[in-house]
């Protein structure tokens, strides 16, 4: 055994739980004096601890995955690929198709068919107000229709109720948008998508205040 | 080394620092995750279990299933779950949301069944339900070789009184295990859930963050590739 | 070397008197440990022959291999473990702060319960109530009796510390003290996080490696560490070598040790920063192993070669070299590298198993073997039994922990690597698994081993226990063959 051996334990005297104490008392309160080559060990574990925690940090930002709670691979940076992790665009035609079929909206009346009830609700496949301007058909859905209205060259006499927000329906612009886009499409109908911008605009700009329903005259006066 | 109060008060810290750090931290993240709304399909993900399969978990956890089977399937190139058909896409923290009591497992001493509902185990193309019932009754008919112990203690033998029951199951079976004639053998109600649990298994919905993956760095490649694995 | 003790010196009548007042729930808790800790085996055999032959048992709802693999793992911690640890930390609180304990009828009262709790959890798993959560199988009407159970027995031994008589506090006690202070809480957050009021998702699985990793590190680890640490010194007469740096490596294991859990879900749908940051600061956990190895192993080797003879000795020796194989292993296979292949495997189980047994188990029956024989006032009956007993462990454990790392092995290659050539398919599941057999059959004979072992173990502990009961009268513990300790 190496001197450096004998000195790195003490006997415990008696051996008792008393001498025990003492002499490790003894050792804590006093730090071996620094004979030839005893500081080593203190030296090697710090150099340990510290190339562990240059080690582990390295490891860390390496594996970080954005400190992102929804990174599951540790490789994967969201700033490099920020555009990848965005929620799925909301597909208009599904949405309003499922608005149209809404209990006690639109359907009710004009029938998933789109064909309406002849003599009592008009049809909105080929309809010339559905494919035509959408500035009317915009302010048509936000706040209802009264009075008389010729469609397809039949005259409906009816009413009906507005859908927009403030309505009794309070759909968002979002949703009108949606729904026009949808029977826009749907049936054999053809006419361009409807910008949810020009549903905000016909709301609260152009027909701003206005809470009662539209006749087919006021209508037809707007291009 | 006397200082007793010192020590409690160390002791405290780093069991708070500890208990902020993986619990409290993450409790604020992962742990108030939201259900995902999906605006085309009116609905918000992941859908609740059916109730029967609810129940059905409860079977799974009280007959120790966990020990054998984790429900976690590994990104693709860690591992192999992907080639085993064990799910389309890795598993993410919003799969398991509603979950009372989430059992990922440790051990797979089975496969993998975080989507064994999907599967097309349903041998001789039949519902799988059926495939199920075999391979609980007698795991050799369906996996010969398995160490799954049999659970035939899930299925109840008893005398045809009357008409025979719909749910009977002993024409699944070969001669060895029919029961004797005027018996019929039939799942019990716990066989029942456990199997409709098992079958409710698949996580199908495409959440964003299942697109969140490494892509090797290619120019221009890489918001392909990320597209194509969003998919 | 200690000189014996001679039974008038005046440090070794007060030894016995503390010896004495231990002597009750001493026994009651190493009998207890003993029981459970044969019923565990008896289980884990059921266990490891069903993974061989299905068949077995297989109609018997009670016994499915679900059912039995969480009781016995259950009852190995809160049965054996617990009651082994509960013996330990009394004993060496008294010993170290010379105190007597006080009222000892309370704790085993306290015992009482607990192992009552431990009872009606076991049945409970086995008939069907169980959590399913790894290291908190126990139904959720069973937390309530033992957390209750548990405080009063952990009061009892930090009044004993408060009652110190000598003036300077060893290193063992900062380990007793941080394994009686932290279970408590990381059992009840865990019992509500998990049971009581389950968080959300993935929280579950992160607050379960948490307390799973809580419970290995500081309470089996803050126990065993503070008995390896009283008996190195004790057995080998000589104090603990750089015992100066003893305190740098309990406090990075304080400061680190709680963060290394999550470590354990490497490719787990939590968030990847979680499991690095636990992977990195895991890390730090080697600086305490190399403070730990080199104020034991230098001490331990400075045994004269009457010590090295001795049981306790060995068991000691053993469980400190197992401690330090196991912590490394547990950081490496933490690496994401090591993980994508061997996560799910037996190199797990054989991890746990070299935790579990290697150390603790080691550390528990080193320690016990010293402190039955003082505490009872007789020496063991059979001492052939006690070498039978270490042997059968030191053999069992190994070939077990070996049969385990190699199947783990086959199976992780099995199940995350193609095999070589163009259009491999994956090996079957359960091709994998019959590759198998032979490493768990020898698993399973290795725990035939180990169940023979713990049979001897038991009786000769009977067999003192109800000496000691019935002649009532303990006698001055100088008679021990066990080994020759103040």
């Amino acid at each position: 055994m190496s001197s450096q051996d004998q000195d790195s334990t003490r006997p415990l005297g008696d051996g008792s739980d008393a001498s025990l104490q003492a002499v490790h008392a003894d050792l804590a309160a006093n730090k071996p004096e620094p004979k030839d080559g005893y500081s080593v060990l203190p030296l090697f574990l710090l150099g340990l601890l510290s190339a562990l925690i240059f080690v582990g940090s390295i490891y860390f930002v390496h594996y970080r995955g954005g400190i992102d709670p929804l990174v599951y691979d540790e490789r994967f940076d969201p700033k490099k690929a920020a555009k990848t992790a965005t929620v799925a665009a909301v597909d208009p035609i599904a949405a309003g198709k499922r608005l149209y079929n809404q209990p006690g909206a639109c359907a009710t009346c004009h029938q998933a068919t789109g064909l309406g009830v002849p003599g009592v609700f008009p049809p909105l496949a080929a309809s010339e107000w559905v494919t035509g301007s959408d500035e009317r058909l915009i302010r048509l859905v936000l706040h209802g229709l009264v009075g008389e209205i010729k469609v397809k060259g039949n005259t409906y006499n009816g009413a009906m109720p507005g859908f927009g927000l403030g309505s009794g329906f309070n759909w968002s612009d979002e949703k009108v948008a949606h729904v026009l886009t949808y029977i826009r499409s749907e049936w054999g109908n053809a006419a361009p998508a409807v910008d949810v911008a020009k549903v905000t605009a016909a709301r609260t700009q152009a027909a701003a205040g206005r809470t009662k329903p539209w006749t087919a005259v006021e209508l037809e006066a707007i291009p | 080394m006397n200082r007793i109060a010192l020590l409690f008060l160390g002791l405290f810290a780093a069991l708070a620092a500890s208990w902020t750090g993986v619990i409290l931290v993450n409790q604020g993240s992962v742990g108030a995750l939201p259900r995902v709304v999906d605006a085309n399909e009116g609905l918000a993900f992941p859908q609740p279990l059916p109730g029967v399969a609810q129940q059905g978990h409860l079977v799974y956890q009280d007959l120790g299933c966990v020990a054998c089977h984790t429900q976690q399937v590994r990104r693709a190139g860690f591992g192999i779950d992907n080639k085993r058909g064990w799910g389309e896409r890795h598993s993410v923290a919003r799969d398991y949301l509603l979950e009372p009591r989430v059992l990922i497992g440790t051990h797979r001493i089975g496969p993998d069944l975080r989507n064994v509902g999907q599967r097309k185990d349903g041998q001789e193309g039949r519902d799988g339900r059926e495939w199920h019932y075999r391979h609980l009754y007698d795991p050799q008919l369906t996996s010969p070789g398995s160490v799954m112990p049999p659970f035939r203690f899930l299925f109840e033998t008893r005398r045809i009184v009357g008409e025979p029951s719909p749910k009977a199951i002993q024409a699944l079976l070969p001669a060895w295990h029919q029961p004797p004639a005027g018996h019929e053998i039939v799942p019990t109600v716990r066989a029942e859930r456990l199997v409709s649990y098992l079958l409710s298994l698949k996580d199908t919905y495409a959440y964003p963050e299942a697109a969140n993956v490494y892509v090797a760095q290619t120019e221009g490649q890489s918001g392909a590739a990320a597209e194509g694995a969003h998919k | 070397m200690a000189s014996p003790s001679s039974p008038t010196s005046p440090a070794s009548a007060e030894g016995a008197s503390i010896d004495a007042s231990v002597r009750l729930p001493g026994l009651y808790f190493a009998a207890a440990a003993a029981v459970w800790l044969v019923v565990g085996t008896a289980l884990s055999l059921i266990a490891a022959f069903k993974l061989h032959s299905p068949a077995f048992l297989a109609d018997c709802e009670w016994l499915t291999y679900g059912r039995v693999r969480s009781a016995e793992s259950a009852l190995l911690i809160y049965g054996w473990g617990f009651n082994a640890a509960f013996a330990m930390a009394i004993w060496l609180m008294a010993r170290l702060a010379q105190a007597e304990v006080r009222r000892p009828v309370t704790l085993v009262v306290a015992g009482g319960f607990w192992n009552l709790g431990v009872l009606v959890g076991t049945l409970g798993v086995l008939g069907g109530h169980g959590t399913a959560v790894e290291g908190l199988e126990f139904p959720s009407y069973v937390n309530a009796i033992l957390f209750v159970s548990y405080a009063w027995i952990a009061i009892w031994a930090l009044l004993t510390f408060r009652a110190r008589r000598s003036p300077h506090v060893f290193i063992s006690q900062w380990y007793l003290l941080l394994a009686l202070l932290w279970f408590p809480w990381v059992f009840s957050l865990a019992h509500l996080l998990l049971v009581v009021d389950p968080v959300q998702g993935v929280m579950q699985p992160l607050v379960q490696t948490w307390y799973t990793h809580s419970l290995g590190l500081f309470w089996f680890g803050g126990i065993g560490v503070a008995a390896l640490y009283y008996l190195t010194t004790k057995l080998t007469g000589r104090s603990i070598a750089h015992y100066h740096l003893s305190p740098v490596g309990f406090w990075l294991l304080v400061i680190f040790g709680g963060w290394a859990g999550p470590a354990r879900l490497v490719g787990a749908p939590v968030p990847a920063w979680v499991v690095s940051l636990s992977i990195a600061l895991s890390f730090l956990l080697l600086v305490v192993l190399s403070v730990w190895a080199c104020n034991l192993v230098p001490t331990l080797s400075r045994a004269s070669a009457a010590v090295r003879q001795d049981p306790a000795y060995r068991f000691i020796g053993v469980s400190v070299l197992a401690l330090l194989v196991a912590q490394t292993a547990s950081v490496l296979l933490s690496l994401r590298s090591a993980a994508e292949l061997l996560q799910f495997t037996f190199v797990h189980t054989a991890l746990g198993q070299l935790t579990q047994y290697g150390f603790f188990s080691m550390a528990a029956f080193g320690t016990l073997y010293v402190l039955v024989p003082r505490i009872a006032g007789r020496s063991w009956p059979v001492p052939g039994l006690v070498g039978f007993h270490f042997w059968s462990s030191l053999l069992g454990c190994a070939t077990s922990v070996v049969a385990l790392a190699l199947a783990g092995y086959r199976q992780g290659v099995g199940l995350n690597r193609l095999p070589a050539g163009d259009g491999a398919v994956p090996v079957p599941v359960i091709e994998i698994l019959q590759g198998l057999q032979p490493y768990l059959f020898t698993h399973t004979s290795a725990l035939v081993l180990l169940a023979a072992g713990h049979v001897a173990f038991l009786v000769n502990l009977g067999w003192i226990a109800s000496a000691s009961c019935s002649c009532g009268v303990p006698v001055t513990p100088s008679l021990s063959n066990a080994s020759k300790v103040a």
